[in-house]
């Protein structure tokens, strides 16, 4: 027998009690993994984006769209210090999944060339440049509406209004958190062509991305400047500035989030407090017996944290065990609703890390207390407490 | 044992030629309960013999388990010296007690006191985790315990497993595992039939005799008095008087 043995026997010496507590730790653990995890799956296209990309909108707002003519402009600006091209934000639905939600833009094909991180195959990327009507669907995207190279797919417009048909040539993959796997994208001509002429020619969003990742801020402010006091004026910012900006509009409600994370921690380590009070509280008489045959103070207190900590380890690791299941399920639900909007739902370690380490801390000081009022027990009154 | 081995004659041990191992001097024990002192115990002078087995009789509330207390360094008094074996326990401070009193004190409760989710090894083995021996000194040490107490057959058995005889059997070999020079018993036999009761009082009287170990003892019972050297009486916190041997000498 060591004392790592007699803080574990102790601490599974009431079995339902630990377990139930240990799972009310789980379920603690899960909830926070979940809160963490949308926050992060919120901030992950901020985080993962580029600094080099600059995005040019009209200053007044998202919505509001610029003259074709602009890109040509930038471009000269620009000139040999890096690429500019451009898209259009078409939010078209599936109307066999009116519900369903899913970014769908209309892009000059140069877009590709500045998003590395997006992977076609050659063929497959061939096939979309030669057929106007072509779109490039990512692989979720495709997975959750069964879609295959070849398929024609219909979209209803809202924001620009009718049927459009497109033909599935390309399915892409992304190697970075910036670029979810849930989008659609398909020729910006296709759609400028087939509007009425008033609504022709105009772009939503200029995509500049400069070779010398240190001149952004240069070129961003030589772009705004250029259309200063235009009819469109327009606004640049880094990539991250436009994720940020985009995001501030959810700030409230993720702070919120990430309040409740460490709220539901907190209730965490009142469950753990009062089982651990009860669990010394009945064993006052063995505290004493042992007090009184020799063992310190401090020996009391490690073996009450050491429950603390136990209880909560195997609580937080069942959590961990079981969160990826719930989070998979979530994700299903959340893609269904928003589409890839909320980027990938996967547990980051660091998460994970953070939860085991802040759980087991919370379940050392909810013991604190019991642990030192059992180590302080007068053992002749503790032991005539009982007899 | 000289009038100043042996006390002021109120109540103080009886000489038999051997060192006091445990001495008492002036003691007096108050509790307070707001600002009420209720006296328990008062001007005790006390020696009593190395090597003896002594039982401590007397009424509820005489102040028989507070002396005890004393004796074994679990309590502490208000006022006057509690030296034993050699220690004046008055002036350890409470981790100093602890080590004292697992180097020097074997406890004997009235209801085992056993740890239930340990087994009858595991809870003779308990006091010996404060100690540096290793794994298989200890296993060695917890048998031969057992096999004193007579229960090397169960030392896998969990104290639900026992009778309350095999029980207070165990929490013997826990009190002499770590092979104290004192044991104080608090009504061991208490919780007994009258044939586990006797058992009991035989291992006592065998610690005694073969094991040469001080034993006190508090009782209410008579008969289990008997079996002790000498008798010791206290009413009203006062020593009385001495006892006289047991029928086991």
């Amino acid at each position: 027998m060591s004392f790592f043995f007699l803080i574990f026997k102790s601490a599974f010496r009431n079995r339902l009690r630990t377990l139930l507590t240990s799972l009310g730790v789980a379920i603690a653990i899960i909830a926070f993994l979940v809160l963490r995890t949308i926050v992060a799956a919120w901030n992950a296209g901020y985080e993962n984006s580029a600094s080099d990309r600059m995005i040019t909108r009209n200053k007044i707002s998202i919505t509001f769209e610029m003259p074709l003519s602009y890109v040509d402009k930038v471009k000269n600006l620009v000139g040999d210090k890096g690429q500019v091209s451009y898209e259009n934000w078409f939010g078209a639905m599936y109307p066999k999944d009116e519900h369903g939600f899913f970014a769908n833009l209309a892009t000059d094909d140069d877009v590709f060339k500045m998003y590395p991180e997006i992977v076609i195959p050659k063929d497959q990327w061939e096939a979309y440049v030669q057929d106007r009507q072509g779109a490039v669907v990512g692989t979720r995207l495709a997975a959750k509406y069964g879609w295959k190279l070849g398929d024609k797919v219909t979209l209803r417009g809202t924001i620009y209004p009718g049927d459009w048909d497109f033909n599935v040539r390309a399915i892409y993959t992304s190697t970075s958190k910036a670029v979810d796997e849930s989008s659609m994208w398909f020729h910006w001509k296709y759609m400028n062509e087939s509007l009425p002429e008033r609504r022709k020619d105009n772009v939503g969003l200029i995509i500049t991305k400069v070779n010398d990742g240190s001149q952004s801020t240069a070129v961003g402010q030589a772009i705004d400047r250029a259309f200063a006091s235009s009819p469109a004026e327009t606004r640049t910012e880094s990539e991250k500035q436009f994720q940020l900006e985009f995001l501030s509009m959810a700030g409230a409600l993720l702070t919120a989030i990430e309040a409740i994370s460490f709220i539901v921690l907190l209730i965490l380590m009142l469950v753990l407090a009062n089982t651990m009070a009860m669990a010394t509280r009945e064993r006052t008489t063995e505290y004493a017996v042992m007090r009184a045959i020799g063992f310190q103070p401090r020996h009391i207190v490690g073996m009450v944290l050491g429950e603390g900590f136990i209880i909560a380890l195997v609580g937080s690791l069942l959590g961990v065990v079981l969160s990826p299941a719930l989070l998979k399920s979530l994700a299903k639900v959340m893609e269904e609703s928003m589409g890839g909007f909320l980027g990938n739902f996967d547990l980051e370690g660091r998460a994970v890390a953070l939860a085991i380490a802040v759980s087991l801390a919370l379940g050392m000081l909810a013991a604190a207390l019991p642990a030192v009022r059992a180590s302080k027990l007068k053992i002749v009154d503790a032991l005539r407490r009982v007899e | 044992m000289s009038d100043d081995d042996g006390g002021n004659g109120k109540g103080n041990g009886k000489g038999n030629g051997k060192r006091a191992i445990i001495r008492l001097r002036g003691v007096r024990k108050v509790y307070r309960r707001d600002t009420q002192e209720i006296p328990v115990l008062e001007g005790i002078d006390l020696d009593i013999p190395e090597g003896s087995f002594e039982a401590l009789m007397g009424p509820s509330g005489s102040g028989k388990t507070t002396l005890l207390n004393l004796i074994a360094g679990i309590d502490g008094a208000t006022s006057g010296s509690v030296e034993v074996n050699g220690t004046d326990l008055t002036r350890l401070g409470e981790g100093d007690l602890a080590t004292w009193r697992s180097r020097n004190i074997g406890f004997i409760f009235q209801f085992y006191n056993l740890l239930p989710v340990f087994t009858a090894f595991q809870n003779v083995e308990l006091p010996l985790l404060l100690t540096n021996l290793s794994k298989a000194e200890r296993r060695k040490r917890v048998e031969t315990a057992l096999r004193v107490v007579g229960l090397e057959d169960r030392m896998d058995h969990y104290p639900r497993q026992l009778s309350g005889g095999q029980e207070q059997r165990v929490a013997i070999a826990r009190a002499i595992v770590t092979d104290p020079t004192i044991l104080v018993a608090d009504e061991p036999t208490g919780d007994l039939d009258r044939k586990s009761a006797e058992e009991i009082l035989k291992l006592l009287d065998l610690l005694h005799r073969k094991f040469n170990k001080t034993i006190v003892m508090v009782t209410h019972d008579p008969a289990a008095a008997q079996s002790a050297e000498i008798i010791r009486r206290l009413d009203k916190g006062q020593l009385l008087a001495d006892g006289n041997a047991g029928p086991f000498r």
